[in-house]
């Protein structure tokens, strides 16, 4: 019996793991019994595309410095002046909009920002809180809310009232990160502003500008290089008073995006010349098929606490 | 020796390994990687590991959670994934090998080891070497094992611009506790 026993322990004890990969086994089935749901990382770089927030927060404890950058129209192709364009350089002698902002995180999901724009003498305060992180194998979107509300600080405020100078925004990003190289977002938007000038009719359906307005935006960015991507945006606000015989054009961007560090610079071509929603569901007024669309760039440096 | 005393001793012995198997699994540890260069110092720890400690064969490996590395600044965690492991495609890194010396584990003690295995690094694997130190302790088995990592062993290309920020070689630490697995 005793006998039997002994054989029978040492015969467990060489027939069980003796090479490595059987640790490795055990190893595998460990993590894939532990495996939890990856969050998808990177979904777009910096917090905005080209017109467009991205899905992206600032992370706790660090602060963006952004500066954006649109020069005047390039002109090209536009059939009203003989060599507009030649005149100023394209654009890059006029600058038709600036806007210098900082974005601060609270927490990894929420950022608090602000900033100012040369385009209606706008000063923004802003928040954006990512709410749904995008996992592997899980969730299938990301999502944010971002709000601001503005205030225009041009001379001679309508009726000297304060707040018809203010204006606020409520957008929705809804983002999935497809592929390692391509990612999309959806922002369903909302604009309020406190004064319209309503005398002013549409020419020929004499719609009058609204206080509301619903827009929906399209971004992308996608890879070329592992630095280096590809960025659009577009918007189309939902406004009778808002077409193409009113001189009013949805805001498209296209763009390249380089990342270097801590910078994060995009070189774009877009006719919106705001560079917050108050300005660019509400005010985009060049035409693309008439040469006004402007050269810009956004610069973004990010700094650690 | 009468046949009932080999089997207690057996018996007892086996009791002490960890009833034949002598399979040991980490309860906690970590891996850190250490990266200097006179412009700035970057540090990343990871405790999303796990691992087994074979005592009978001497046999060790272990498994980490690439997207696991928690650096100071959240964007170096994010190129850290995005740019250098690419932690989407190369999920895990993994060391698989075996300890050289004899060690008696059921003696308390400090050993210095050597390990001999794979490194799968970024889907690269190196044969390596390792040095590491083995203490056990009341049927507890501690391992502590610093070792470097070069970037263009493992494929992983630091670009020009950052050369001077990113050390070409890291020192990789591993600290690994070990108990008696169930």
């Amino acid at each position: 019996m005793n006998k039997f026993l002994v054989i029978v322990l040492w015969l467990g004890c060489v027939s069980y793991g003796n090479a490595q990969d059987d640790l490795m086994e055990m190893l595998a089935d460990e993590v894939e019994a532990e495996k939890t749901p990856e969050k998808v990382f990177a979904t777009f770089k910096g917090t905005a595309v080209i017109n467009a927030q991205t899905i992206q927060t600032v992370k706790k404890n660090t602060l963006e410095f952004n500066i954006a950058h649109r020069f005047g129209d390039m002109d090209i192709g536009n059939k009203q002046g003989a060599n507009l364009g030649g005149h100023t350089l394209y654009g890059l002698e006029n600058a038709a909009n600036i806007r210098f902002s900082l974005t601060y995180g609270i927490t990894d999901k929420l950022s608090v920002g602000l900033g100012r724009s040369k385009m209606n003498e706008h000063v923004d305060g802003n928040l954006k809180y990512r709410f749904l992180e995008q996992t592997e194998n899980g969730m299938p979107i990301s999502a944010a809310y971002y709000a601001n509300a503005a205030i225009s600080f041009v001379a001679n405020t309508p009726e000297n009232k304060f707040v018809n100078s203010m204006s606020y925004v409520h957008q929705l990003i809804l983002a999935k990160k497809i592929t390692r190289g391509i990612s999309l977002e959806v922002l369903p938007t909302y604009v309020h502003r406190n004064y319209v000038d309503q005398t002013i009719l549409h020419p020929t359906n004499d719609a009058v500008d609204e206080n509301d307005l619903f827009a929906v935006g399209v971004a992308g960015r996608i890879k070329i290089t592992k630095r280096m991507a590809f960025v659009f945006d577009y918007f189309h606000t939902f406004s009778e008073f808002r077409t193409a015989d009113n001189n009013f054009y949805d805001a498209i961007g296209v763009g390249i995006e380089i990342e270097t560090g801590g910078h994060v610079f995009h070189i774009n071509v877009t006719n919106s010349e705001g560079l917050i929603a108050n300005d660019i569901i509400t005010a985009t007024r060049s035409d693309w098929g008439q040469g006004a669309y402007k050269l810009g760039f956004n610069i973004s440096r990010v700094f650690s606490f | 020796m009468t046949m009932k005393k080999i089997t207690f001793l057996i018996l007892f012995f086996s009791t002490v390994v960890g009833f034949c198997q002598g399979v040991y699994k980490a309860t906690d540890g970590d891996v850190s990687f250490f990266s200097e260069t006179p412009i700035e110092n970057i540090d990343a720890v990871n405790k999303d590991v796990r691992a087994l400690l074979n005592t009978k064969n001497g046999g060790v490996a272990f498994i980490v959670t690439n997207i696991g590395f928690h650096f100071d600044k959240p964007l170096m965690e994010e190129h850290f994934n995005e740019n250098y492991m690419e932690s989407d495609k190369y999920k895990v890194s993994v060391f698989k090998g075996k300890i050289v010396e004899q060690i008696d584990y059921s003696k308390n003690g400090t050993y210095k080891v050597t390990v001999k295995g794979t490194l799968d690094l970024h889907g690269v694997e190196k044969e390596r070497t390792i040095l590491g130190e083995l203490i056990v302790l009341d049927g507890k088995i501690t391992v502590q094992s610093s070792f470097d990592v070069k970037g263009e062993d493992h494929k992983i290309k630091i670009p020009k611009l950052v050369i001077k920020n990113i050390a070409e070689t890291v020192q990789v630490t591993v600290n690994l506790n070990f108990e008696l697995k169930k």
